[in-house]
């Protein structure tokens, strides 16, 4: 199968002006040399901490902001190479939801609005079906009705308005959508409807999803195949079983560890990880995970290992991988 | 044992235009010596109102209006304000929720510790200071001595929330309440400063009162855990009783709708509806419009807190 979207070698640096006076800027690495594809249909998750490049990744997929190097294969089209024009109309088959569902939705735009404008962009507004019909469909399937297409945003639960969000998406009908964290800033129980809402959509439209978000367990129902990130660059991607069951990375051992489990009775069985993430402008040398890592030797500090096959469709950017694996091996069965 | 702090049916309300919102209405829990009561539910229920409560620092148009807060057989509630300035950052501290507004951005984190131990223990500056170093250490901040001089801004979210704790604990306070202290933070450093929290409380034999919508932060940390929803306790029980046997409809709602690692895939179940806003809860039980074992009686009156079994309480009429 080919993929419907192809990620090469794409980087992305942001400058950052030095306050000080006659201060030099620097250069902050977000997104260091990424690969990944993903196929019609799938979900991939993006997972990783605060200010890793997750949103930056999600924003170069959709050509929201430009990338220095790489390119962006979408549907056999080189994003990176179409015109203002094209990348418009191309729009229209990726679409993204944003993080915040309070400052997404314009407020002074009425729900009405909010979803024609994609609709009449795209040209999309006369298909036979009046846009009242259209509109009042869109709503039942996000689980609101037409009733709520007059009101304003701020008339809306934070629950209501990631609805809105995911509806103004759907409108074109697209084939890829960039959910960037849909659920994070959700109750529990309103964050269960939402993801329910979204693998339903995915079945019903054939839906392929990059979904980003730091839960890991979030990730692990929605996923078919996770890739974790680590200061601008991918440390693993595999299914999410394998990076669940079997993780060729220390990063995502430490990540899986840290997860606090709802089950008062099960005994934590490792340390936290130590330190803070570093700063992107000063990434440490070497392998970027060296200085928190617990398996890290010599190596590690002067060259950074590349990302690569330690098992059948199981990459990894460790050069002590297979250390790892033994590891997890040995808790399982101790705990049996 | 006889509790440290024992709240019998606060209410605080907000008497705004519009109407009154009950943000508490009618809560009553205890906290002992060395242990972590958890208060959880979801946004707005009252967890940080219940916590400023217990301070005396709602801000205005809200008022506690009825109950006693009982502090080592004090009430609180009746204390004159400079008694109660003598209490608050010193025998009874707070970690608040938003971490950006916790430090003064305009002044070094030394400053703002040895402020605290100036006034509450009456240090000489120097010495405030030194504490202070031993405070950042303890709370595991590299170079200490360094960082007193630093801004705010100039320390990473993990770093600030250390910060924030070992302000709060520089005075070694009885009680300390902390209301989503990991809430803005990563997974391991979450995991870092909930150890923190753990290890400081048996230390120093504090209570913690611990605010998280985070079941499974609950799970690894709270000895006990109280139930929110609209301004009320619906159930609170030991963390094993409320995990294992936990009752309420709305305790259940919230234990099924969240994913496990591990966990099965397929449709999660998640609780219909949503909170109602405070100005529109519903007449009876305020959860019944979004539960699936109501009946006509849910409509009628709001059931009462009733024990299930030895420290397990649960407001329901379905369960009485
Ligand atoms: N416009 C910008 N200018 C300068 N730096 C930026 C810009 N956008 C992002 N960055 C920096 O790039 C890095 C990656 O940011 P990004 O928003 O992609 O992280 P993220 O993984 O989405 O984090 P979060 O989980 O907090 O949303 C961060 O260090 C961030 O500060
Ligand atoms: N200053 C205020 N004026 C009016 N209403 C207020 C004020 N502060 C809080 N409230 C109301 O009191 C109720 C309880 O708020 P509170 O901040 O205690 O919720 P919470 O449980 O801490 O929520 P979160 O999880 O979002 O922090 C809410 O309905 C809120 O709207
Ligand atoms: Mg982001
Ligand atoms: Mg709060």
């Amino acid at each position: 199968m080919k993929p419907l979207l192809e990620i090469k070698n794409l980087s992305k640096s942001f400058r950052l002006t030095s306050k000080a006076p006659g201060g030099k800027s620097v250069s902050l690495k977000a997104v260091d040399d990424i690969s990944f594809s993903i196929f019609p249909g799938e979900t991939l998750g993006l997972v990783g901490e605060s200010g890793c490049g997750k949103s930056t990744t999600g924003k170069l997929v959709l050509r929201l902001i430009e990338a220095d190097s790489g390119s962006v294969t979408f549907d056999d089209k080189e994003i990176g190479k179409l015109s203002s024009a094209q990348l418009r109309a191309e729009r229209r088959n990726l679409q993204m939801i944003f993080q915040d569902p309070y400052s997404s939705l314009n407020p002074r735009m009425r729900v009405r609005q909010i979803l024609a404008e994609p609709l009449q962009l795209h040209g999309l507004d006369k298909n036979g079906r009046t846009l009242q019909e259209e509109l009042s469909h869109l709503l039942e399937t996000v689980g609101l009705d037409a009733s709520h297409l007059d009101r304003y945003p701020h008339q809306f639960s934070g629950g209501q308005r990631q609805r809105i969000g995911i509806a103004r998406a759907l409108a074109v009908k697209p084939k890829l959508i960039v959910a960037d964290e849909p659920v994070s800033a959700l109750d529990v129980s309103i964050q269960a409807q939402v993801i329910n809402l979204m693998q339903d959509i995915q079945q019903q439209f054939g839906l392929t999803y990059l979904f980003i978000a730091h839960d890991l367990a979030v990730i692990e129902h929605i996923c078919d195949r996770v890739a974790v990130m680590y200061l601008g660059r991918i440390v693993e991607i595999a299914p999410a079983e394998k990076i669940y069951g079997s993780t060729q990375h220390p990063y995502t051992e430490a990540l899986l560890a840290a997860v606090p489990r709802p089950d008062p009775k099960r005994e934590r069985t490792h340390q936290p990880l130590q330190g803070e993430v570093p700063s992107p402008v000063n990434p440490p040398s070497g392998c970027h995970f060296h200085p928190r890592c617990p398996y890290a030797q010599n190596i590690c500090r002067t060259q950074s290992p590349e990302l690569s096959e330690k098992a059948p469709k199981h990459l990894a950017a460790c050069h002590f991988s297979h250390k790892i694996a033994s590891q997890s091996r040995t808790d399982q069965t101790t705990s049996q | 044992m006889q509790p440290l702090l024992d709240i019998r049916n606060l209410k605080t309300y907000f008497h705004t235009d519009k109407g009154v919102i009950k943000a508490v209405d009618d809560i009553s829990f205890s906290l002992v010596k060395g242990e972590t009561l958890a208060l959880v539910g979801e946004s707005g229920c009252g967890k940080s109102v219940t916590a400023l409560s217990l301070l005396r620092l709602v801000p205005p148009p809200g008022k506690i209006v009825g109950g006693e807060i009982l502090f080592d057989n004090t009430n609180l509630l009746l204390l004159p304000e400079n008694d109660m300035r003598r209490i608050r950052g010193n025998r009874m501290s707070m970690v608040f929720q938003e971490p950006m507004t916790a430090l003064n951005p305009v002044l070094r984190i030394g400053d703002q510790i040895a402020e605290i131990l100036q006034l509450h223990k009456g240090l000489e500056r120097n010495q405030a200071l030194e504490r202070s170093a031993e405070l950042l250490a303890e709370v595991g901040i590299p170079d200490p001595e360094q960082r007193l001089r630093d801004y705010p801004h100039q320390l990473s979210g993990g770093l600030r929330q250390r910060v924030i704790i070992a302000i709060s604990l520089a005075c070694r306070p009885e009680i300390l309440i902390a209301d989503e202290p990991t809430t803005a933070l990563d997974v391991t450093i979450q995991a870092q400063i909930m150890d923190l929290l753990g290890r400081l409380r048996d230390e120093n034999e504090m209570a913690l009162l611990l605010i998280t919508h985070d079941l499974g932060v609950v799970a690894e940390s709270a000895d006990r855990v109280a139930i929110m929803y609209a301004g009320l306790i619906v159930e609170q029980a030991t963390v094993v009783d409320l995990f294992e046997h936990g009752s309420h409809p709305y305790t259940l709602g919230l234990l099924a709708s969240v994913p496990r690692l591990g966990g099965k895939k397929g449709r999660l179940t998640p609780i219909s509806g949503q909170v109602p806003p405070p100005l529109a809860r519903p007449s009876g039980c305020p959860f019944r419009n979004r539960c699936p074992e109501a009946f006509d009686r849910c409509a009628e009156a709001c059931p009462e807190l009733k024990e299930l079994s030895p420290g397990h309480l649960v407001r329901c009429w379905r369960r009485t």
